[in-house]
């Protein structure tokens, strides 16, 4: 149910506001304060080269999945299929993955969302030191906390497992 | 309202069917498979795969123990789906599955960790030679196999 409500939520946001059809977008909007979204940062002792490389080692296996919610009362029936699609974007100087979330069935869109989904959670890696990387996080604030903390493992290096994505929302 | 319960009885009397235990009797044991989870409940489902990719079910070994030991057949393809099912009365059911291809070598053994804690999960598969130290292997999709 909360996954429904999130899906709701996140439709009638983008109904009041113009969705962004890029990561700098999203960026924007999350730094300027969109509702039911956060910022977050923090420091690693690794190499930027070591966080692109882990973000491209995981991203696809752990976030190009679907996933499919069923949910059903006695007066509703729901059934979404959601696909999520991930993009790691590493140079020597800079690393970002990006998250596009897609609901291909059960949801209507008021806008035409970008080609890939609707950008949910971008990461940017940039170095601090040759072995030190500040983390740069922005996603929603609420319902994505499994992602979050797998991104946190993964940029750490301490936990490379996957998030269960039917756990978001 | 009779042929409701018997509809009802019919679909759950075929979906327990499908599921079947792994059979105890393939030889050599040489796959283990070592398991750490909290939360949900984790199987293993071992299909063969044929000359056509197609992945034909064998069977289901449950996964609650910490190691595990079953046989797969040797110098060939076999489809592995790691299952993760919580239920709650808040959150409802969920069900999550990793699967990976393997095949087999003649005189190696093959151990995967699976791991499931707080909702993050992990499926590392290693070969092990006669002579030697582990490897890890990347996992690999069914539809790998025709690659």
């Amino acid at each position: 149910m909360q996954k429904i409500q999130a899906v709701v939520l996140a439709v009638l946001l983008a109904a009041c506001v113009a969705m962004p059809q890029n990561p700098e977008d999203f960026r924007k909007a999350v730094s300027g304060g969109a509702v039911l979204t956060k910022t977050d940062s923090y420091e690693v002792n690794r190499s930027t080269q070591t966080v692109g490389a882990t973000f491209k080692q995981r991203a696809q296996e752990c976030l190009g999945v679907q996933v499919r919610t069923v949910s059903q009362t006695s007066t509703s029936y729901q059934n979404i299929l959601t696909a999520y699609t991930p993009t790691v974007v590493a140079t020597a100087q800079r690393a970002e993955l990006h998250v596009q979330q897609l609901h291909k069935t059960g949801v209507v869109y008021p806008q035409k969302p970008p080609e890939g989904g609707v950008y949910i959670f971008v990461a940017d890696a940039t170095p601090v030191s040759a072995n030190r990387t500040r983390i740069q996080l922005y996603g929603p604030s609420k319902g994505y906390d499994v992602l979050y903390r797998a991104v946190r493992g993964w940029t750490t290096g301490e936990n490379m497992g996957c998030p269960d994505m039917t756990k978001i929302g | 309202m009779r042929l409701a319960l018997a509809g009802a009885l019919l679909l759950v009397t075929g979906c327990s069917g499908n599921l079947r235990p792994y059979p105890a009797d393939v030889a050599p044991k040489n796959l283990t498979v070592q398991t750490k989870t909290s939360g949900v409940r984790a199987e293993l489902d071992i299909h063969g795969v044929d000359a056509q990719c197609r992945a034909p079910y064998v069977g289901t070994v449950k996964l609650n123990q910490p190691s595990v030991s079953v046989g797969l057949p040797a110098d060939a393809w076999s489809y592995l789906k790691f299952d993760f099912a919580s239920s709650s009365f808040l959150r409802g059911s969920h069900r999550m599955t990793k699967d990976t291809l393997l095949r087999t070598r003649a005189g190696h053994s093959y151990e995967i960790d699976v791991t499931y804690k707080d909702d993050i999960y992990n499926v590392v598969l290693r070969e092990k030679p006669p002579r030697g130290p582990a490897r890890e292997i990347p996992l690999r999709d069914l539809a790998s196999c025709q690659k």
